[in-house]
């Protein structure tokens, strides 16, 4: 089937996300394909921005309403369960249309979905603009969709096949801002900026150094472009970064503290922001603070040696301390992780690390339960790690070589107590 | 861990157990002079997480100047300010907002009358959940012959209510494989419903597969 300007494809992008949150990576993919002249008057689109806790029925209701071609959507450890629950009851509704799935969650295991979720007819796999436009390209025009770099298709007679993989965007500028183009409004306290992708560092756990192997920025002027647009949005108080770093360079940095010092003092806010803490001095947390900077978030996810190197994750105790300590002078809550079920760490270690954040008093201590995502060196190397984990998402770690079944519950119960107990403060 | 340093306020109190015998102790008070000057001192040694404190020794809720020495805290730079209560009085002429209000974050209920201690926690959370504080509601259970059958449900019942800890004080329990196994049971019951449950006095009670159960040395309630 072929889709023109008299019958153009009807394409939903659908997003479950956290109360409150709006959706960027669908906001890029619409920016992206609507740039696309190739697809101008061929594909219509519609966002449905939810929340992960509406009931799979209800969005497959509002999805429905929309007489959908194609459904897109973002999936993440988070919400998988959901939208798998929500895409089986539209195909069943109506079998035509073409389930496209892409993100962190399905993007490393791509064929593993489509073989295990019958309802999935695509998944995009890695950096999803291009492969997406690409792929509504292919659609629109009858093209063979298995054809298309990044993409991963089931076809006709049930065989899975996947088109090689497709090389990140040189250029982040050349993706269209969401903002900037008004393909998504801001909404106070549920937009995000990101001002690169990639991480400088290479966690285990984390699918975010992996994903994108080098740091690629979008231009100082895309970044304070979208800034100035948010901030001064009727009605925008505060937003958030959502770069795993904040404080990538020094001189990153002050740029963004300059650029956001005049919105902070007009009263603007940032939502906590992730930071190495153990490159934070007196200078940095200044700069934090102009930025309107008022919490942070940050490791040491675990003290354990062991832990630390199957992770291939620094700590330096001294520095760490440092860094908390002046944010503390500087007035700044800071929010130490930790997470529990870590290749290597025994219980012990874990309430280690508890009682060394505790001794900082940071603030906030937030612990969290291993989840081995996809596309992690954690996932790849979870057999020969003793790593036996849940394989429906959110991948919760079941059982490590160092605590069982039963003590991670334990552990789990445990530091939400402590949690609770440090935190009930005047 | 957190450290909580405790100031009396008095002593004395119902008996725990009214089928184990004993009579219970008088309550009486200690002057609140007096124990303003135990919370300076207290004041003065403070935990790297802050002055922690927990006004206890009896139902806390019994003193008349309760008000003064959770002022006198709160003028000391308490960071954690725990009372010790049977949970009676937290359900009664405002006292858990009154409680809430004045600084107190955490209350910590020794369970003498389970449907006392349930009221009072739920008191408690309720007020709490009208204010944008964060506190805890923790519990002690003494555990004798006559209520260790009962452990699991008095800990469903309390996780119910909103508790987030509790402590199984089995100091006085005559250790047995019956009783270490209601101590499991209630360990176990906690851990499903999201309640931390530790022992102390456990000596020999809890097996090798639950000694994370049991409570840190020093720690405090």
């Amino acid at each position: 089937m072929t889709f023109d300007s008299s019958n153009p494809m009807r394409t939903v992008l659908v997003g479950l996300n956290s109360p409150g949150y709006q959706s960027l990576a669908l906001g890029y993919l619409r920016a992206y394909a609507q740039a696309d002249s190739r697809l101008a008057g061929r594909v219509a689109f519609q966002t449905l921005d939810l929340t992960v806790e509406v009931d799979p029925w209800w969005v497959a209701y509002r999805v429905l309403a929309l007489d959908p071609d194609l459904v897109a959507i973002s999936m993440t450890c988070w919400n998988a369960r959901s939208a798998h629950e929500f895409c089986r009851i539209v195909k069943q509704a109506r079998p035509q249309t073409l389930i496209v799935m892409g993100g962190p969650e399905v993007g490393p295991i791509a064929e593993d979905v489509l073989r295990a979720h019958r309802e999935v007819d695509m998944v995009v796999r890695g950096e999803g603009e291009q492969t997406f436009s690409e792929l509504l390209y292919a659609i629109t025009r009858g093209r063979r969709v298995e054809h298309v770099e990044g993409v991963s298709a089931r076809m006709v007679d049930g065989s899975i096949v996947s088109a090689p993989d497709r090389a990140l965007i040189a250029d982040l500028d050349s993706i269209p801002s969401p903002y900037l183009t008004g393909v998504m409004s801001p909404v106070d306290g549920g937009a995000y900026i990101e001002t690169y992708r990639g991480c400088p560092h290479n966690c285990g756990y984390c699918f975010e150094g992996k994903g994108y192997a080098r740091i690629r920025r979008f231009s100082e002027t895309r970044v304070a472009q979208e800034i100035d647009l948010l901030a001064s949005t009727s009605g925008v108080h505060s937003f958030s970064f959502i770069d795993p770093v904040f404080n990538l360079t020094p001189e990153r940095l002050r740029w963004l503290s300059e650029r956001l010092a005049p919105h902070a003092a007009r009263g603007m806010r940032l939502h906590t922001v992730e930071v190495d803490i153990e490159r934070i001095d007196d200078e940095q947390a200044g700069l934090l603070v102009a930025a309107g900077v008022a919490s942070v978030e940050t490791g040491p996810q675990s003290i354990g040696a062991a832990a630390l190197a199957e992770c291939k994750r620094g700590f330096d105790k001294e520095r760490f301390m440092n860094g908390v300590a002046a944010l503390k002078r500087a007035g700044i809550v800071v929010e130490c992780d930790l997470i529990v079920g870590l290749p290597g760490d025994t219980v012990e270690d874990f309430f280690s690390g508890i009682e060394f954040c505790m001794d900082l008093d940071p603030g906030i201590i937030q612990t969290s339960t291993l989840h081995v995502l996809p596309g992690t060196d954690l996932y790849e190397r979870a057999g020969e790690l003793g790593l036996r984990f849940d394989p429906e998402p959110p991948h919760e770690i079941v059982s490590t070589r160092t605590i069982g079944y039963n003590d991670l519950r334990r552990a789990e119960v445990r530091a939400v107590f402590l949690q609770r107990q440090y935190r009930a403060r005047i | 861990m957190l450290k909580f340093q405790t100031v009396r306020v008095g002593s004395g109190g119902p008996i725990p157990c009214v089928h184990c015998g004993g009579s219970a102790e008088p309550v009486s008070h200690i002057p609140a002079a007096e124990v303003i000057e135990g919370i300076r001192e207290a004041a003065a040694q403070k935990d790297p997480t802050g002055f922690n404190l927990i006004l206890g020794g009896t139902d806390a809720f019994g003193h008349q100047e309760l008000p003064a020495l959770v002022n006198a805290a709160v003028l000391e730079g308490v960071a954690r300010l725990a009372v010790e209560t049977d949970g009676g009085a937290l359900g009664v002429g405002g006292n858990a907002g009154g409680a809430l209000h004045a600084g107190v974050r955490h209350v910590r209920v020794t369970v003498i009358d389970l449907n006392r201690a349930v009221s009072g926690v739920t008191a408690w959370i309720e007020a709490a959940a009208g204010v944008d504080a964060h506190v805890v509601a923790t519990a002690v259970i003494p555990v004798c012959a006559h209520n260790v059958a009962a452990l699991s449900q008095s800990v469903a019942a309390l996780a119910e209510a909103g508790v987030a800890g509790i402590t199984l004080d089995a100091t006085d329990a005559t250790p047995s494989a019956a009783v270490s196994a209601h101590i499991v049971a209630a360990c176990d019951t906690g851990t499903v419903n999201g309640v931390w449950v530790d022992v102390s006095g456990s000596e020999g009670l809890l097996p090798a597969s639950h000694l994370l159960h049991r409570l840190e040395e020093g720690a405090a309630r």
